[in-house]
């Protein structure tokens, strides 16, 4: 009687677990044959490296769908760590000097004063930063450019996972449902970003820090129409779409090979019977809002560092809706209990290949969403009919 | 019950009727004809085709042979809203009611009553209220919230609700699993007045002795093939004990395992237990179970027995007293609510089996979880219990009730429990599975375990254990010896006269 559940399961399940794949491989063979150059190894990397920083949100994102949550804060939270973790750089790097600078111009006001001048005194540098600066320059890390760098993935990484938890105990011990918790979060973590930065960006002083998100390992790959001249050119792969692919395999052997990853299936299958079970719920939940938090840290660290600069109001915007796009096209289960992180990063593919390959079609930008959109739901339509 | 047998004539006829799924036969060549204002049980062992059977009645599914007539014309049901459309409703076992409507806003729901466009309340209130009255329940007022009603009352509503589609066939799955002894007498008198009325009803359940009671003849199915339709003659002969003969396809000689000796060392000792819930607290519980004995809690539904339960598992906070559980070791709970809290559904036998105990098979270090050991030792449990499943990787939820409820058990084992409370171990689960789980809890405690038996099958507490605690509204009324009890002594403790004795 428990047979009744569908006469084509087998068919169902291979549809929904490697459907994506196959319409993330029909969709390269589509695209490569409309534009040629869609196919060179450039233009592939470019779209791997677009797409790392989504990416590595979206691995997090997975296992936070998978417990049973969701994550709406990740974007404005990348966006207040990047930008917290350039601010403290910049206090490193640059903080004595600017700190020199704010004393003379204290001086040269109080005299103005006494000759009965009285200018507005306008300081770049609040009290705040002038005593990081102090205490940067004390322990040895102020001045320079690698210990800026050290700082600033420090301070990227904390801020995030600070946030995380957050989030994590909101929900866990404050009982809110993880939607509405991590709207708030959305709204104060981006309203702290705007006001660090008065509504501005911030923008990293010196070089060293841009290498994180800059650099690669170089691969070497010879060029077609061999000439005699043919020699290796190489092809950088950039360090984002590394670490992407370096966490998506972390996280997968954590998920289906530990105890907290079986936790976080148990907690996301059925909560109840996990508590019955003796699994302390709550720790699991934190912990996967915190893994969440460290890897939209690192998403931060990468992207601050690529772009030298994260702008207050628009870095990370949509990134969360991004992610949970990627994570519902992978064939993750919305409702939490069952998921892969394979999947996930086919999805994030995906989404960067429809948007490189509209690129190419010369579609209007302002089209685009509504394509994205539209294989966004079609996914998860085939997918939901061959679960029935 | 008492009928018109004159009015011979046929509501459903089903003339070889065979559904196959993938793989499997669900149902074969099954022909039955059901008459007007008959009562007519479906029985069988989980897996029989029951449930099949009353589905393809329902347009759940469709036959893939033979033929369903309705009222002497063959139709084809190809779904729910095309059975209603026949006059063919089902009451499922999971009430499919919204709680945040209002008795009269289920009842019409998806077939409002309106005026000038607009949801005609008025109209619908005095409808309900008239179908309420013909129920004999003028109780259930229509404006009540569903969600504030019991359960039993909900199952009116959704008597009520079929009736004012227009039935004339009623299916109703297992309609007295979640009812109390005083309920399920006044669902009897309402399927009685229903039967008077010339409406048709199909009754499933696994409570042999209420299909005695109620049906007029019964059907018996096995391994998806009909055995035999009793009846009404053979039904007034017949037994519990010739329908489970006949659901087993041989005779159930010891239906229990017979009863052995148990120590004499105290294992758990619960003195002055009180915990709260809604409803009245269960105050002031005291008994103490020895290793080897089984110690039964019966009582009515409500009573506190899985309170009782919860609180000796630590699941619930004692508001006094203590547990003590001496020599050591842990209180496993296997809970009454098998889907809800004992199992993880979406999960496969072997996560499940190590779910409470995954600490043994994981590194220390790196949280790594070991697969080799937890496949063996789900094997070990898979093979000891006989779970029967296709493989240790096959999730539970495609199991039978009778193998899901074993590997709930395998978890709670793997925990090394040195008393395990068991809270209606076999509901839900057919009679072979039921045996097999008994052997397994006296295997368990002649092991040395002690146990807590919850049950509402007095049969089973009194076939079981060797002491009855008998629970009247929150506290512990009676401590009964079980070779001496009888069905009369429990009830008479457990509801404070002599009513009752039927379950």
């Amino acid at each position: 009687m428990s047979l009744s559940s569908g006469s084509n399961v087998h068919w169902g399940d291979r549809l929904t677990k490697f459907g994506p794949v196959v319409a993330l491989a029909l969709l390269v063979v589509v695209t490569g044959m409309l534009e040629s150059s869609f196919l060179r190894p450039e233009n592939l990397v470019n779209i791997l490296r677009q797409q790392s920083f989504v990416g590595i949100l979206a691995v997090g994102m997975t296992v936070v769908v998978i417990s049973g949550g969701i994550d709406l804060s990740v974007g404005a939270m990348m966006g207040l760590a990047g930008g917290v973790g350039i601010w403290v750089m910049n206090t490193a790097v640059g903080g004595a000097k600017m700190v020199a600078e704010n004393a003379a111009a204290r001086v040269r006001h109080a005299e103005d004063a006494a000759l009965g001048l009285t200018m507005p005194l306008e300081l770049p540098w609040s009290a705040g930063r002038e005593w990081l600066a102090g205490v940067f320059g004390q322990v040895g890390l102020g001045g320079s450019e690698v210990g800026g760098m050290f700082v600033a993935v420090v301070a990227t990484m904390g801020v995030a996972m600070l946030a995380g938890l957050c989030n994590g105990v909101l929900i866990a011990k404050g009982r809110l449902a993880p939607f509405i918790a991590t709207l708030g979060g959305l709204a104060a973590y981006r309203s702290l970003s705007l006001s660090l930065a008065d509504g501005g960006e911030f923008r990293a002083e010196g070089s060293v820090f841009a290498r994180i998100g800059t650099g690669g390992i170089d691969l070497p790959y010879v060029i077609r129409p061999a000439t005699e001249t043919a020699k290796a050119i190489y092809l950088q792969l950039p360090y984002p779409v590394i670490a992407m692919f370096v966490i998506a395999a972390v996280v997968a052997v954590v998920l289906n090979r530990t105890r907290f990853g079986r936790y976080v299936y148990a907690v996301g299958n059925n909560e109840r019977a996990a508590v019955y079970s003796a699994i302390n719920v709550d720790r699991v939940k934190i912990k996967v809002y915190v893994l969440m938090g460290a890897l939209v840290g690192l998403a931060a660290c990468l992207l601050s560092s690529r772009m030298n600069s994260v702008s207050s109001s628009t870095t990370g915007n949509l990134a969360e809706l991004d992610a949970i796009a990627a994570v519902v096209i992978g064939g993750t289960r919305m409702q939490g209990g069952s998921g892969r992180i394979w999947g996930t990063i086919v999805g994030v593919l995906m989404l960067g290949v429809i948007s490189n390959m509209l690129n190419f079609l010369d579609v209007s930008p302002y089209l685009q969403g509504l394509v994205k959109g539209l294989i966004i739901v079609a996914a998860v339509l085939l997918q939901s009919a061959g679960r029935k | 019950m008492a009928t018109d047998t004159s009015t011979n004539k046929v509501a459903v006829e089903f003339r070889g009727v065979g559904r196959t799924f993938p793989g499997v036969v669900a149902l074969e060549g099954v022909s039955l004809e059901v008459a007007v204002g008959e009562v007519h049980a479906v029985i069988g062992e989980n897996g029989a085709g029951k449930s099949t059977l009353m589905k393809l009645l329902s347009g759940l599914h469709q036959p893939t042979s033979g033929e369903i007539r309705v009222g002497g014309k063959v139709v084809g049901i190809g779904s729910p809203a095309a059975a209603q459309g026949m006059g063919i409703a089902m009451i499922h076992q999971e009430l499919n009611l919204v709680e945040e409507l209002s008795v009269a806003e289920n009842i019409y729901l998806g077939r409002e009553k309106t005026r000038l466009g607009l949801i005609d309340r008025g109209a619908q209130e005095a409808a309900s209220a008239k179908l309420m009255e013909t129920l004999r329940c003028p109780g259930i007022l229509p404006t009540i919230r569903c969600g504030d009603l019991s359960i039993a009352q909900r199952q009116m509503v959704e008597i009520a609700k079929a009736l004012s589609c227009g039935a004339r066939v009623i299916i109703m799955d297992e309609p007295t699993a979640v009812l109390s002894v005083r309920e399920i007498g006044a669902l009897f008198e309402v399927i009685a007045r229903l039967q008077a009325d010339g409406v048709t009803v199909f009754y499933i359940s696994h409570l042999l002795d209420e299909v005695l009671r109620v049906s007029d003849r019964i059907t018996v199915l096995r391994d998806g093939r009909k055995v035999t339709t009793l009846g009404r003659e053979e039904v007034k002969a017949a037994t519990a004990k010739t329908l489970a003969n006949l659901m087993v396809g041989r005779p159930m000689e010891q239906y229990f395992p017979a009863r052995k000796a148990c120590g004499e060392e105290v294992v758990l000792e619960v003195r002055g237990l009180s915990v709260g819930r809604a409803g009245g607290d269960v105050q002031g519980v005291s008994f103490e179970v020895r290793r080897g004995e089984i110690f039964g809690l019966a009582g009515l539904i409500g009573a506190g027995r899985t309170e009782v339960g919860e609180g000796i598992a630590g699941l619930r906070k004692l508001l006094a007293g203590e547990v003590l559980v001496r020599g050591g070791g842990s209180v496993a709970y296997l809970s009454e609510d098998r889907k809800g809290t004992g199992l993880t559904l979406g999960m496969n036998v072997r996560e499940n089996t190590t779910l409470a105990s995954l600490e043994k098979h994981t590194s220390r270090w790196t949280g790594w979880v070991g697969r080799g050991s937890e496949v063996a030792v789900t094997r070990g449990h898979v093979e000891s219990m006989r779970i029967r499943t296709a493989g240790i990787e096959r999730r539970v939820d495609t199991l039978s009730g009778g193998n899901q409820q074993k590997v709930a058990l395998a978890k709670w084992l793997e925990t090394g429990p040195s008393v395990l409370i068991v809270d209606e171990p076999t509901r839900g689960v057919d009679i072979g599975a039921k045996e097999q789980m008994y052997k397994l809890i006296q295997d368990l405690t002649q092991g040395g375990m002690a146990c807590v038996l919850i049950s509402s099958e007095l049969n089973e507490v009194l076939g079981m254990c060797h002491r009855i605690g008998v629970m009247r509204s929150g506290r512990l009324a009676a401590i009964l010896d079980g070779a001496t009890a009888t069905e009369q002594l429990v009830m008479q403790h457990a509801a404070g006269s002599m009513e009752g004795g039927e379950r």
